[in-house]
């Protein structure tokens, strides 16, 4: 997040949310936002699904799954239309803006209103409110980057905040609302394929630096992303997995396909608290200790390092996972691990990264109840708000519009970006994005099929449905699948009765919930239940060009009715699927 | 003059509520400590216009207790009782109830693989060898904090209405008056 979720209480006039669920899926964030809006904050909220916040929204748009580009296009080209833009903004600390003003031309409201039925008028207020807002904040989550345009797609919102001049100032900015309390900070520590806790792997001043401070050399070819691993693994170039607290038999798109993927390892390790969907696939299983019995430090959305101090001793005197990682570095004889604690990891961090760490000490983090970075010094107080001084963190202190342009069709997106760029004379290493559907409805599969997730339970649930007043107080539901009202009449499913979803990647079935709030035509499930995972249909063939991410949020699927005997079968074969072993079975679910 | 306000209750506000089903988890672990039916009495429900948990308001003239066969809803002091032990799981009481707040359950029996037999089969009608029993919302009887419910609420969205008089009722009808005349004014 480029600002402090507090602020959202405090300071921001306008929240725009798209493709967020947040009251569910951050009931903390909402819980600040809905602090903003008692205070007379407006809401914008931009989602398949009328979910919570949307109810208590001031403008809500329905958009269908996957329709983003065409909409924010058409918000910029009414902003820039009726000049409500930031013009100082765009003149002195950005570039790019004769490129966005050519790439939206043609979408416009009117355009909007043609292709979905949202009424123009919609649009405009919702462009109208954000623009004139004194500082508006656009929060998003996996409903803007699971998409093969997911890059894009937050292009278009950088876009929006940058024409409005909405950066740099308390209250505003762009805030994708990280669904894992250390998300944010595995990143930044380097847990991506191209990135060293300092920087980019492919430049040299980052490599150097590294290399004096561990001592070896390190490569300068970019990693797989995880989302080609099972590919990789089929190819027999990645031959060892090792798995730390993820489920991703459940939570990586095409489960069948990662399932027989993982066959194929020659080691699978996987280091989690409890015997996941994951880990009774595994060759070893390392446990772990959970997050109250080990110290260390989270780094949360809203980039705050934050202390975590261990409250019970592990079981049976369990090692830390820091202390996993530094034994298994010992067995294979690799030097630099002879840690003691995890401040001396942290102390490390803070000398790889000193621009942004260096002046976060477990001290101050203690004193100050968390630190924002960048904080290069003991004296510095830590940035909650990014880019104050309207400078970027680019080499020229400018923020960059890029161009995003839309595709009918996901083949032609390379010829139609070269098409813009001779077009327009764009300098060669000027960034440009563009969006397209990954898979559009057909006759076979007629309906638009995305996951989410429900309030009670966390991600694949492998932690959350071990809990029993979650599991069996808050979740009175189980398994559904919901469904819009005019897919349940055109199918004469009723509420509570039996239904099979499935496309060419699988199946899975549940009871059916009939969902006023989807959009028509849209399937809507989670990936909370191994019984019924929406990840099985999900498409794990595309991705985006950019980051590698699949549009885990859009695919399509058919739906009928089927009998209790039928739903019975289907469930056996996913159970068996999930887990392999009866003994398992057991272990994992009472 | 208007009665006294005897009966306790828990009200929400859909204002404030986010829906986080806390609630809900709380209400399950309190039924858990105090030995009584493991499973939520307040539902989190969600609607077209908003949503917010419901359960029972203790109504003076209960219909549910005044159609219990068997007197295992009783008029207290200031609620209205479950016996549990005396439950037959008729019913009745589910179908009087003008809230939606009063419902059959059971509890999960180990023997049965719930992945297989999904566990919301277990409402009305119910597995052979489960027998069901009304639940409702009882105010965490016996528990020192008063109702849990209220008590993890993160957007203090819940409230317990236990000031048994009837202040607040004159003040919002003065609020009300207020704002009316003040309205009223402005089209003299």
């Amino acid at each position: 997040m480029t600002n402090d979720l507090v602020e959202f209480a405090t300071h921001s006039d306008v929240l725009v949310l798209i493709g967020t669920n947040t009251s569910e899926c951050h009931p903390i964030i909402a819980m600040q936002m809905l602090r903003g809006i008692e205070r007379g904050a407006k809401m914008i909220v931009i989602d398949p699904k009328k979910t919570d916040m949307a109810k208590k929204a001031d403008i809500y748009i329905q958009t269908p799954v996957g329709y983003n580009i065409p909409f924010l296009n058409a918000m910029i080209n009414y902003i820039i239309q009726e000049n409500l833009y930031d013009k100082n903004f765009v003149e002195n600390f950005s570039h790019g803006f004769e490129y966005v003003k050519e790439a939206v031309k043609e979408f416009t409201p009117k355009r909007v209103e043609d292709e979905t039925g949202i009424s123009q008028e919609l649009v405009k207020q919702a462009a109208r409110t954000y623009a004139k807002a004194n500082a508006a904040a656009i929060c998003y989550t996996m409903g803007m980057t699971q998409f093969i345009d997911g890059t894009s797609n937050i292009f278009s919102l950088s876009n929006l905040a940058i024409l409005t001049g909405n950066l740099g100032k308390k209250g505003a900015g762009v805030n994708p609302l990280r669904g894992q309390n250390n998300v944010q900070g595995s990143c930044d520590m380097g847990a991506l394929p191209n990135v060293v806790p300092n920087g980019p792997v492919t430049s040299k001043e980052v490599r150097d630096h590294i290399k004096d401070i561990w001592g070896y050399e390190i490569s300068e070819k970019i990693g797989y992303a995880l989302t080609v691993a099972p590919d990789k693994i089929e190819e027999e170039k990645l031959k060892l997995l090792y798995v730390f607290g993820e489920n991703p038999v459940m939570s990586d798109p095409w489960t069948e396909h990662f399932v027989h993927a993982v066959e194929h390892l020659e080691t699978f390790i996987v280091q989690d608290i409890f015997l996941t969907e994951t880990a009774q696939k595994a060759d070893v299983v390392l446990p772990a200790a959970s997050w109250g019995e080990k110290d260390g430090t989270f780094l949360n959305t809203s980039r705050r390092v934050q202390l975590i101090r261990k409250a019970v001793d592990a079981p049976n005197n369990l090692d830390p996972d820091w202390k996993v990682v530094a034994n298994i570095a010992k067995e294979l004889d690799i030097k630099g691990f002879d840690y003691t604690c995890a401040e001396d990891i942290w102390n490390e961090v803070r000398k790889v990264n000193p621009k942004f760490f260096g002046g976060i000490s477990y001290e101050r983090i203690d004193k100050n109840d968390g630190i924002s970075w960048p904080c290069p010094d003991l004296d510095h107080p830590g940035t909650p708000v990014l880019y104050e001084g309207n400078k970027s963190m680019l080499p020229d202190g400018k923020f960059k519009l890029v161009p995003v342009i839309y595709s009918e069709d996901k083949e032609q997106r390379v010829k139609l970006e070269q098409e813009f760029i001779e077009k327009t004379n764009m300098p060669k290493d000027y960034p440009i994005g563009s969006g397209a559907l990954s898979e559009k409805v057909n006759e076979l599969y007629p309906c638009l099929f995305t996951t989410g997730r429900k309030v009670y339970h966390y991600h694949t649930g492998t932690m959350t449905r071990e809990c029993k007043p979650l599991e069996l107080g808050s979740d009175i539901m189980g398994a559904t699948i919901e469904v819009s009202e005019d897919i349940a009449r055109e199918r004469k499913l009723d509420e509570g009765c039996y239904a099979l979803v499935e496309n060419k990647r699988g199946k899975i079935a549940a009871k059916v919930n009939i969902n006023r709030d989807l959009r028509h035509g849209t399937i809507f499930t989670t990936f909370h239940y191994a019984e019924a995972d929406g990840n099985v249909l999900a498409n794990a063939e595309e991705k985006d060009p950019l980051s590698g991410m699949n549009p885990l949020k859009m695919t399509i699927a058919k739906i009928k009715k089927i009998s209790e005997e039928e739903f019975l079968s289907v469930r056996n074969q996913t159970d068996i699927q999930m887990h392999p072993s009866e003994l398992y079975r057991a272990v994992r679910r009472q | 003059m208007s009665l006294p306000l005897k009966n306790k209750y828990v009200i929400a506000d859909p204002n404030v509520c986010i829906g986080c089903a806390t609630c809900m988890a709380a209400c399950y672990e309190s039924a858990y400590e105090r030995g009584k039916l493991a499973v939520p009495r307040l539902i989190v429900t969600r609607t077209n216009s908003g949503t917010m948990p419901n359960q029972c308001r203790q109504c003076d003239d209960a219909p549910c207790a005044n159609v219990c066969p068997v007197g295992a809803l009783e008029f207290e002091k200031d609620c209205i009782a479950l016996h549990e032990e005396i439950c037959i799981g008729c019913k009745m009481c589910t179908v009087a109830c003008p809230f939606g707040a009063i419902r059959p359950e059971a509890e999960l029996m180990p023997s049965i693989d719930y992945t297989m037999e999904p566990k919301y089969n277990l409402t009305i009608q119910s597995e052979v060898g489960v027998k069901s029993i009304a639940v409702k919302c009882d105010l965490c009887v016996g528990r020192e904090d008063g109702p849990s419910c209220v008590e993890v609420c993160p957007t203090n969205a819940l409230s317990f209405r236990d000031n048994l008089n009837n202040n607040f009722i004159e003040e919002k009808a003065q609020k009300t008056v207020e704002s009316f005349t003040k309205e009223k004014m402005k089209y003299k």
